[in-house]
């Protein structure tokens, strides 16, 4: 493969955030601090909890270069880790927590957060993945962060990785959107006008004392607080460097479509109601069931509705070199199940949580990522 | 009016899974109702225009079923969330199959916290027209929210908020304010498209903050927690009452609805939430930070000739001047709370404050 297609594929970059464990208890542990002593300050950084470290790549045209950093960084992460006696953990949350043993990172901004935010804030001990693709114009990025709200289930379907939580099996496939929904500005996107309108609505919400910045928007798609992109943030983190690599192909593909329609000033259905609800669906069954097919509203299995999703965008891929890659890992993605369920498999089959705790640790490890071989001819 | 309740343990202050047995000795099957929970028990009230006849019935019912409870053993509680709960509860599900089913599907969601909030079903017999009414609603949910907050503990302590239910019954798809539509018709393809998505089984679990009723020709309004008294109740209900006519009377002479910005509107329910009556909250339309109180003053402003054309305003403006006073169902909550830093009394003092008779003000006058 190559770059066959247009000269100017749309950037995609990713941030990751990892759990911490402690790898004899398997428990997480609020110890990023330490680790992140030893880590580069630009590519890792904190989050709320302090059992939590982010990693974020660069920007890249090519879904293979975007894999070898997300392994490189990976890498970086676990060996610093291995010398503390920890581990790190991608996916949207961990079998074994301790509520009371874990504190919020000491940053004023955290700070302020938990008084805002009170419970909220305490069991916010989950993991996404975010997306960026690169739009350099910002009334773009409003438009398209609005008209993908549908598609956005679907790639959540694709990253379910948080079956437990608290200590618990939910019965979802992923339980983090579940707590995410409790924050104000968590969602779909409103239509906004403007780059400007959308800007004063930020700027409202700050100055009513909901939000402390622009970073506390959590739409599950938005135009970006700090960089030129438009940014997906519903989904879970991720084991498998596939499956973001499969994630931020599609994202892009349909970032890219959805850019054209707005040129042509195609119109767009986007009801909100409609978008939780199959945002729920999603969070329910991950691949293992029906999800809600956003084109059409109607529920099917996930593999047609995935599938139908690929070949819809087809031209988007070809047009960024992605056809064969996509196509291959959503295979993949759809033999091999969510990870969720292969949580609970290995749950069900030893009949604990550290085995669970054990399979995503190695999963995080892996450094064969699907597509590398065929990537590199 | 509906009511929801919590049935408590005395002796832990935990919820006690008593509701079948409780059913099956009150006199009034009609008016007594199952909930999601074994734990809660739902009375619904016969529809009334005298709202004086509304307390009397209220009070009939609160005074019966806390007498059962006590026959039973444990206490009928109106309290929005119980204080010893939390997300992981896994509190017995009802006996029943509609029950079964949805505890099912909905997995953890349906484990966590169990919510009691009160619904007012207000007669509006034409379909379109209750439609409107809930599109002309739906800035006013924060202040609905604020002046019931009745639900600041869930596992064991204070979660920050004044409404824990709000948030938590946030986590059921469908929650939260309805969205605009156009006509009875679209009200009809939006819900259906939401049951064939699979995501929610039937019309019943339509949770929007007002809805036309499914099952009655009026508009339900379905924000609130349920209020710590009768008398609370009441003066909620009258507002609600007052405040449909006044839209109603919007909506005939051709005004359209406001459409605050959906960001904001979010906003403003979750800050109620958080803050109740006695902090901050917000104007969805403005974006303006106000105290809360401030915005029951608007809504009084907006619905007083509705309650006066009533003759509820001396009672409305009573009851807002003993909560200006004595403090909201969630600031009492925390004031008996703090008296004794113990939170098995303060649930059996809300047990009191349930029954007829409760004179809430006493103790905190006192303190």
């Amino acid at each position: 493969m190559g770059m066959a297609g247009q000269a100017n594929p749309i950037t995609v970059g990713v941030e990751e955030e990892f759990h911490v464990v402690d790898v004899q208890t398997r428990h997480l542990v609020p110890r990023s601090g330490l680790l992140l002593e030893q880590l580069p300050q630009d590519r890792f950084s904190p989050e709320l909890q302090r059992s939590v470290v982010e990693a974020n790549s660069s920007p890249f045209t090519r879904l293979e270069d975007l894999a070898g950093e997300l392994t490189d960084l990976r890498r970086m992460a676990i060996r610093a880790a291995d010398g503390l006696g920890l581990g790190i953990v991608a996916a949207g949350s961990v079998p074994l927590v301790d509520l009371e043993a874990l504190k919020i990172s000491p940053d004023p901004r955290y700070e302020q957060m938990l008084d805002d935010y009170q419970a909220l804030t305490r069991e916010q001990l989950i993991c996404g993945t975010q997306v960026h693709a690169g739009i350099g114009d910002r009334e773009l990025a409003v438009a398209v962060a609005h008209r993908l709200a549908p598609w956005a289930p679907v790639l959540l379907a694709l990253s379910t990785s948080s079956p437990y939580w608290l200590g618990q099996d939910t019965g979802y496939a992923a339980y983090r959107p579940l707590v995410w929904q409790r924050w104000p500005t968590a969602g779909p996107m409103p239509e906004y006008a403007s780059a400007a309108e959308y800007d004063e609505a930020i700027a409202e919400l700050i100055r009513s004392g909901t939000i402390t910045d622009p970073g506390m928007i959590y739409f599950d798609i938005r135009p970006s607080a700090h960089v030129p992109t438009v940014e997906l943030r519903i989904c879970d983190s991720c084991p498998l460097v596939s499956d973001i690599v499969l994630i931020a192909g599609l994202f892009r593909a349909l970032v890219a479509r959805e850019l054209e329609a707005v040129r042509e000033g195609r119109p767009h259905d986007v009801q909100p109601e409609l978008v939780r609800a199959a945002t729920w669906r999603a969070a329910r069954s991950g691949l293992e069931d029906e999800l809600v097919d956003p084109d059409g509203g109607d529920p099917r299995p996930a593999a047609e509705v995935i599938g139908r999703m690929v070949d819809g965008l087809r031209p988007q891929l070809e047009s960024a070199g992605d056809w064969e890659l996509v196509t291959a890992l959503t295979r993949e993605a759809l033999a091999r199940g969510s990870s969720s369920a292969r949580q609970r498999k290995v749950f069900a089959r030893d009949g604990g949580a550290a085995d669970v705790v054990d399979l995503l640790l190695a999963e995080t490890q892996r450094e064969d990522w699907a597509g590398a071989p065929a990537g590199a001819a | 009016m509906e009511e929801e309740f919590f049935l408590f343990d005395p002796r832990t202050g935990r919820t006690a899974p008593r509701a079948a047995r409780i059913m099956a000795e009150v006199r009034r099957p009609d008016r007594v109702q199952r909930e999601f929970a074994a734990c809660q028990i739902e009375t619904a009230s016969s529809p009334h225009t005298d709202l004086g006849a509304l307390r009397r019935e209220l009070v009939r019912l609160r005074s019966e079923l806390s007498g059962a409870a006590r026959r039973e053993g444990c206490r009928l509680t109106a309290c929005g969330s119980a204080p010893f709960e939390h997300s992981a509860s896994d509190a017995p599900v009802a006996d029943e199959p509609r029950y079964r089913r949805i505890a099912r599907v909905y997995g953890a969601i349906a484990r966590g916290e169990k919510c009691c909030g009160c619904h007012v079903h207000v007669e509006v017999p034409d379909r379109e027209e209750a439609v409107q009414v809930c599109n002309h609603l739906r800035p006013w949910f924060p202040t609905l929210l604020a002046l019931t907050a009745n639900s600041p503990f869930t596992a064991g302590r204070d979660s920050g908020y004044a409404s824990w239910r709000a948030v938590a019954w946030g986590r059921w798809p469908t929650v939260g304010p309805p969205p605009l539509l156009g006509s009875a018709a679209e009200y009809r393809a939006t819900v259906d498209a939401l049951i064939r998505s699979g995501v929610i089984l039937d019309e019943a679990m339509v949770y929007w903050l007002a809805r036309p009723s499914h099952h009655l020709p009026t508009v339900e309004v379905r924000v609130a927690d349920v209020c710590a008294t009768a008398e609370e109740a009441v003066a909620y209900a009258a507002i609600v009452r007052a405040l449909v006519a006044t839209v109603l009377r919007d909506i005939r002479s051709g005004t359209p609805p406001p459409r605050p910005p959906e960001a904001l509107l979010e906003a403003a329910y979750w800050r109620a939430a958080r803050d109740g009556l006695e902090g901050e909250g917000l104007d969805p339309v403005t974006g303006t930070p106000v105290p809360a109180w401030r915005l029951v003053d608007g809504l009084m402003a907006r619905i007083g000739p509705a309650l006066a054309a009533a003759g509820d305003l001396p009672m409305v403006t009573e009851r807002l001047f003993l909560l200006r006073c004595l403090g909201s169902g969630a600031a009492r909550q925390r004031a008996v709370y703090d008296q004794r830093r113990n939170l098995h009394d303060m649930v059996a003092w809300m047990g009191r404050q349930t029954a007829p008779g409760a004179v809430t003000a006493v103790p905190l006058l006192a303190s």
